[in-house]
Formats: structure tokens, C-alpha cells, sequence
């Protein structure tokens, strides 16, 4: 109890002195923080404030508006896809699918991220480097052709009229962007859908009450013991993800210098040059060099027990072969046009060396795994759609 | 906490320094006495090499260790450094009063971040630490490798810049690695590549949860200072040669089911030959029941020296 009180002395004195020195005022972390705009964040406890877009100040009534647009199903060409679709609530913002299909019925190659908590991304999608904000990239779903996502090329004006002409929306885009004459537009859809997006904060699973919150119960022993061995050398776990958000690709209001990172975790090896599959190559696709091929951003585990199947490409089905896939430092495709040894790649992140779990300890991890689940966040009804058309877990009833 | 309340006070000072500096400027007299008479402000410049090549990402050094082919890679070259000191030719210290620039440096803490053409786009670097000294002359300089202790256990999510730098966190118990060095042994080659680095921190710090501070000292701080003769901060450069810590182990083998290279583990055979190289005493405890052996840092330390333009 008294080391627990002294480390909230002593944060405590970090974060006076942090105001003392910085003299920019608006992050105190004492009171609730808000934005430059005055929007006030609802953050769990022991969270760092985001940094909001400076060109997309936030708003209760945009992220009102980003909420519907989100689960609109209006928002695709046809009207048979919202954002949602994809990013469904009870799956945490994933779909259940190896690789997502566009509104037209075209294949998407990568894996449905979840949403959980991207507004403290360093950088988003699986391996894009350049995408600056969340809204830079909204207008990759709704414009994207290749493949054919919301479809909005070439059918903007028939898109936007859909709200332009539908009197709720009219007042929400009027609250959203006051005194603007024209705010159907892209820019400000995608605008506020990532205002939306950027509120989706999850940080109070099991794990964070005991770490965050004081509540050492709130986490079984299974998943203590698991935590034990997901931070050990022996698992290397935590190298990539890390810190408060279990990724290392991070970005805050604290944050000063970019913490993008990528890695290769041996997945693919085809003929042994170390390749990956034509399309899905990671941040190789961006820079061409060969050091890249096959390096994708470690994503956040936060309710990870929910946004099966896994990796960039959904090659994975459970947890359990998440682990086998690590322990063995890499995957084996025996045959076939992918055959090669991802344990052998030359371009596998120096940190997947593969290790040994007995039964036992493996269900520990996933019971680790598990203590990240917040269902606080997942029942939240400030995220719920107001269409009714994607419900929630069916455990928030 | 006492500390925290000097640098409470410290911050006025210097804000009133910056002020006169901006007030000079405006008034179009700024020369080179903008620290005064009583100060004036240093930088102490960091430089990586390997065996005497200087460090670019993806390029291969040629033997490296003992071991054969003794070719190795590096792709991050990371650390902390804290208590920056010049020297007097009397031996007495200045401890530079390094700037709070809000990335590189807090308090008396700053991170070198030595990486050059590593990964994609342009990551941020580091090669510099940068404060006010006292205006007198020095012939050395001193400085301690990691975190101190009341800095490497906060928290990451509210810790201030560059505590937060995420590749450098290890956990909230065991703090912030003081040294990254992602390295690979015979690289290129299928079957004898081997993943080595150093990752240095402290260990046995005591408590049951990762996340959360530990709840006494670390048994092993593991934190080392370096105190280097014949420095002029004005020319010279300090150049950290991973090669000197590595001379005696073999980078192309790393004991199975032990962390890649050396991770500081008390347990972790590859730490033996180079815990001691990093100016450290290291003490190797091959078990449970297992005798603790020790094993000196070797003098005089060859991972910092000072190079002459």
C-alpha cells in the first residue's frame, strides 16, 4: 500500500513539474483533460491524453454526426455496407473474416482492424506509413478502388445528396460544422467519422483495474501468471507490443518523437528469398526496400479475444495458434505456391526467436489475453448504432 | 523529491535566461555570450561505430567477437545517458544543467538515438546532449549509462519525452532498457544466422506484478559510469564501439531457450563476457540451487572513447 502511495507522490510531482516547465497550459492532468477545442476526453484512469488533429478539432455534435455515418449503410454505393460492416461492435470493431469484402462483393487482401483505441496509433492500416491522421485515412475506405471498398469514386454527389436531402442529417451536419454553407462533403464526412473513431478509448478490462485501478483481484491467477510470462525474455511478447496500449506503434499528446514501427514476424518465406505473397508485402509496398518486405505494424492486443482470426491477412484462426506460430519463431508452408520457412526468412524481426510454453502455461497467456477484454468499452452506448442494425456483444443485453 | 524541488526552482531561472537571450537578439547584439559570464552551453557529441567503422543500419561488420564468420548486423543503436559531467584537470565535476527540449532530454536524463538508415522513412536521431556548464575549462568528461531509478519505473503512458519513447520500454517493474542494440550474427546466412542483442537494464527488481513500479531497489541496477580524459566537448566526439562489449562472444550462437544475445538476464550465459564489457560486474546464476558466480567489469572499459577529429 505505502509503495502505491508513493509512486502517485511521485507521479504526481512529475506531472506538477510538467505544468511548471511546459507553461502551454491545457494538459493538466488533474482535472479532466480536453482538447484545444475544448472538447473534454472521458479517459480511463493512468491513460495519457490523445492528440487531437489540429485540422480536425473535436466536437460532441461531430462526433454525434460520425456516429451515424459510421453505421450508415448509406455510405456505400449501394447501400449495403456502413463502416460497420467491417468494423462490427461486437467483435470489437473487427468482421470475423480472414480478409474483408468491399460493398460490390471485390476482395479486400488484409484483415479488418480493429478500432480499438486507433486514435493513439503512431500510424494506421496495416503497414502505411505516410497516413498522418485518422480522417487522412477514412477517405481510403470511401474512396478506395483497388479494391472497391464504399465505392465512392465517380458517385460522390449521388452519396452525398443521400444526406444532403434527409432532414436528421441535415441538423447533424449543421451542429457538426456551424455556419459552414456546404458541409456535405467528403472531407467532413471522413472528418467526422474519425472524430467518432477517435473517442472509441478502451481501458478498463480486467487488466487495466489491476494495474491502473488498484483492484489486484480484477485479473485471475491464470491470467497473472500469464502477464508474468507475456513480459518475460523468454517470450520477447512485449518487444513489439508494449507499453500502455500492447503495441509499441504509439502516439499521444506526451509523444515527441515518432514511434513507428514495423516488423516482419515471419509468416511467410516463399522459396526461401524471404518474399511474401504479391499482395500483401507490407511496408515494402511503400519503400521498395528489401529490408521492409514483409514488416506490418504490431497491433494493439487490447480485446484481442474478440477480433479472430488474425495477422494482416487473417491467417490465423485462434489465439492458441497465435502462440504456436511464435513459439516455433515462425511458420512452416510445407507446399504449394507460398512453401518456405518463415522461421528462416532473412528479413524476420530479430526479436521472433521462438520459445517453449508447457499446456499449461499457454492457457495462462490466453487467459492474459482474455484479462484484456473490456466489456465497459464494449457495452458503451456511446458507441452504439442508432439503427440498430449492429448490436452489440450479446453479453452487454 | 528533493530533486524534483531543485528543478522546480531551476525552471524560472532559465526561462529568465531564455527571456535576456530572445531580449538580446531583438535588440540585434546577440553575440556568442549569450549564457553570460557565469555559464555557457555545451554539447556532447555521440558517435556509433563498430571496430572502428562508423554504424549505418544493414551494413556487415567483419569480426565481430570470436566466433566464426564473426560477421554481424546492427539495425537499433539506442541509450540513455544521465549525470553529464564535465571534468576539471583537479578532478572536480561540473554537472551539465542539460536543457529541458521536451524530446531529447528531461531532468538530468537524455536519450542518444544513433540509428542511421534504419527502416523505412526518416526516424527521428539523436547524437547530442546539450546543457549549460559553468564558463571555466575542463579536461574530461563523465556521464552514467541508463535511467536513474526514480525516473525508470513511471509509468510510459504519462512519463514525459524521452521516457515514453516506446522501443525503449521494457516494463513498468523493470523500467526502461539503458542500452538497444538489435543486432543479428552471420547474417545472410540460412542456416547460421542468429538473432544477438544487448539490452541493457536493470534486473531483479522486486515485486510480483510487471505492471506496476517495483516495490524496492533492483538487486542489479546495472547502471555504469564512464568517465573519459582528454575531452574537449568543443571538437571532440564520444564514439560508442559495440565491437569493444562484444570481443569475446561468439554472434552467431545464442544458448537456446535464452533471450537473443544478452538481455542482462542474471541466468543468460551470453551476458557473461559481455556484462563485465559494458563496465559492469555481473553476477551468473546458471539455476535454481546453482553457485552465483562472479565476474568483474574488465578495466579499463573500451566501449566509450574519445575521438580526435
Amino acid at each position: 500500500m505505502s509503495q502505491r502511495l508513493s509512486w502517485t507522490l511521485l507521479l504526481s510531482a512529475l506531472l506538477a513539474m510538467a505544468g511548471c516547465g511546459g507553461g502551454d497550459g491545457g494538459d493538466d492532468e488533474a482535472s479532466p483533460p480536453t482538447t484545444g477545442s475544448g472538447y473534454s476526453w472521458s479517459l480511463p484512469q493512468g491513460f495519457p491524453t490523445p492528440r487531437e488533429s489540429a485540422d480536425n478539432p473535436l466536437t460532441n455534435a461531430k462526433i454525434e454526426l460520425g456516429r451515424h455515418l459510421f453505421f450508415d449503410p448509406r455510405m456505400s454505393i449501394n447501400q449495403t455496407m456502413a463502416c460497420a460492416s467491417c468494423h462490427q461492435p461486437a467483435r470489437a470493431f473487427t468482421d470475423g473474416r480472414l480478409t474483408s469484402i468491399g460493398a460490390t462483393g471485390e476482395d479486400h487482401p488484409r484483415n479488418a482492424m480493429s478500432l480499438t483505441n486507433v486514435v493513439y496509433n503512431a500510424t494506421f492500416n496495416w503497414a502505411n506509413p505516410i497516413l498522418a491522421t485518422l480522417h487522412a485515412q477514412a477517405l481510403i475506405p470511401i474512396f478506395g478502388e483497388f479494391p472497391l471498398e464504399l465505392g465512392w469514386s465517380d458517385h460522390e454527389t449521388e452519396i452525398l445528396d443521400r444526406f444532403r436531402h434527409d432532414a436528421v442529417y441535415q441538423k447533424l451536419f449543421a451542429d457538426a460544422y456551424p455556419g459552414e454553407t456546404n458541409p456535405f462533403n467528403a472531407d467532413r464526412v471522413a472528418k467526422a467519422i474519425a472524430a467518432f473513431e477517435s473517442i472509441l478509448i478502451s481501458g478498463n478490462s480486467p487488466y487495466d483495474k489491476a494495474t491502473f485501478q488498484g483492484d489486484r483481484n480484477a485479473m485471475s491467477a491464470a491470467a497473472r501468471r500469464g502477464q508474468e510470462l507475456f513480459f518475460s525474455e523468454r517470450m520477447e511478447c512485449f518487444h513489439c507490443h508494449g507499453g500502455f496500449n500492447f503495441s509499441q506503434s504509439v502516439n499521444h499528446g506526451g509523444i515527441t518523437l515518432a514511434q513507428a514501427e514495423f516488423h516482419n514476424n515471419g509468416l511467410y518465406n516463399i522459396g526461401g528469398t524471404g518474399d511474401y505473397p504479391l499482395n500483401n508485402r507490407g511496408l515494402w509496398e511503400f519503400t521498395q526496400r528489401p529490408a521492409d518486405m514483409g514488416r506490418f505494424r504490431a497491433p494493439t492486443l487490447r480485446n484481442i479475444e474478440l477480433t479472430a482470426p488474425y495477422m494482416h491477412d487473417g491467417s490465423i484462426a485462434t489465439l492458441e495458434q497465435v502462440l504456436d506460430h511464435y513459439s516455433r519463431g515462425g511458420r512452416l508452408i510445407k507446399e504449394g505456391p507460398l512453401a518456405g520457412d518463415g522461421a528462416k526468412s532473412p528479413y524476420k524481426s530479430e526479436l521472433i526467436v521462438g520459445f517453449s510454453l508447457t499446456p499449461q502455461e499457454k492457457q495462462d497467456v490466453i487467459a492474459f489475453f482474455q484479462s484484456l477484454t473490456d466489456w465497459e468499452f464494449l457495452c458503451d452506448p456511446r458507441f452504439a448504432d442508432p439503427f440498430g442494425n449492429f448490436p452489440q456483444h450479446s453479453r452487454c443485453n | 523529491m528533493t530533486r524534483s524541488c531543485d528543478r522546480r526552482l531551476l525552471f524560472p531561472i532559465r526561462s529568465a535566461t531564455a527571456l535576456g537571450v530572445a531580449l538580446a537578439l531583438l535588440a540585434g547584439c546577440g553575440g556568442d555570450d549569450d549564457n553570460g559570464p557565469t555559464e555557457r552551453q555545451v554539447s556532447v557529441l555521440f558517435e556509433a561505430q563498430v571496430d572502428g567503422q562508423d554504424f549505418t543500419c544493414g551494413a556487415t561488420y567483419s569480426n565481430v567477437g570470436i566466433g566464426q564468420p564473426g560477421t554481424y548486423q546492427v539495425n537499433d543503436w539506442r541509450f540513455y545517458v544521465h549525470d553529464v559531467a564535465l571534468v576539471k584537470s583537479d578532478g572536480s565535476r561540473q554537472a551539465l544543467d542539460l536543457d529541458q527540449d521536451g524530446v531529447w532530454q528531461y531532468q538530468n536524463v537524455a536519450l542518444l538515438d544513433l540509428r542511421k538508415n534504419c527502416g523505412g522513412g526518416v526516424l527521428p536521431s539523436n547524437a547530442v546532449v546539450k546543457g549549460a556548464v559553468a564558463n571555466e575549462s575542463f579536461t574530461g568528461v563523465c556521464f552514467k549509462v541508463g535511467v536513474p531509478y526514480a525516473l525508470n519505473h513511471i509509468n510510459d503512458a504519462t512519463a514525459p519525452s524521452p521516457l515514453n519513447s516506446s522501443g525503449m520500454l521494457w516494463n513498468w517493474r523493470g523500467g526502461r532498457k539503458f542500452i538497444r542494440i538489435d543486432g543479428t550474427g552471420a547474417p545472410g546466412d540460412v542456416d547460421r544466422a542468429t538473432a544477438f542483442h544487448i539490452h541493457l537494464g536493470s534486473t531483479q527488481c522486486p515485486g510480483s506484478d510487471p505492471n506496476a513500479p517495483p516495490t524496492a531497489a533492483c538487486g542489479y541496477p546495472n547502471i555504469a559510469e564512464f568517465c573519459l580524459d582528454n575531452f574537449d566537448a568543443s571538437r571532440d566526439h564520444i564514439v560508442m564501439n559495440i565491437g569493444a562489449a562484444l570481443e569475446a562472444s561468439n554472434v552467431a550462437f545464442n544458448t537456446p531457450d535464452t533471450a537473443s544475445g544478452c538481455m542482462s538476464a542474471n541466468s543468460d550465459p551470453e551476458c557473461i563476457p559481455i556484462m563485465p564489457r559494458l563496465n559492469l560486474d555481473f553476477t551468473y546464476v546458471a539455476g535454481a540451487g546453482a553457485t552465483p558466480e562472479k565476474y568483474s567489469k574488465v578495466v579499463p572499459q573500451r566501449l566509450f572513447s574519445v575521438h580526435k577529429p
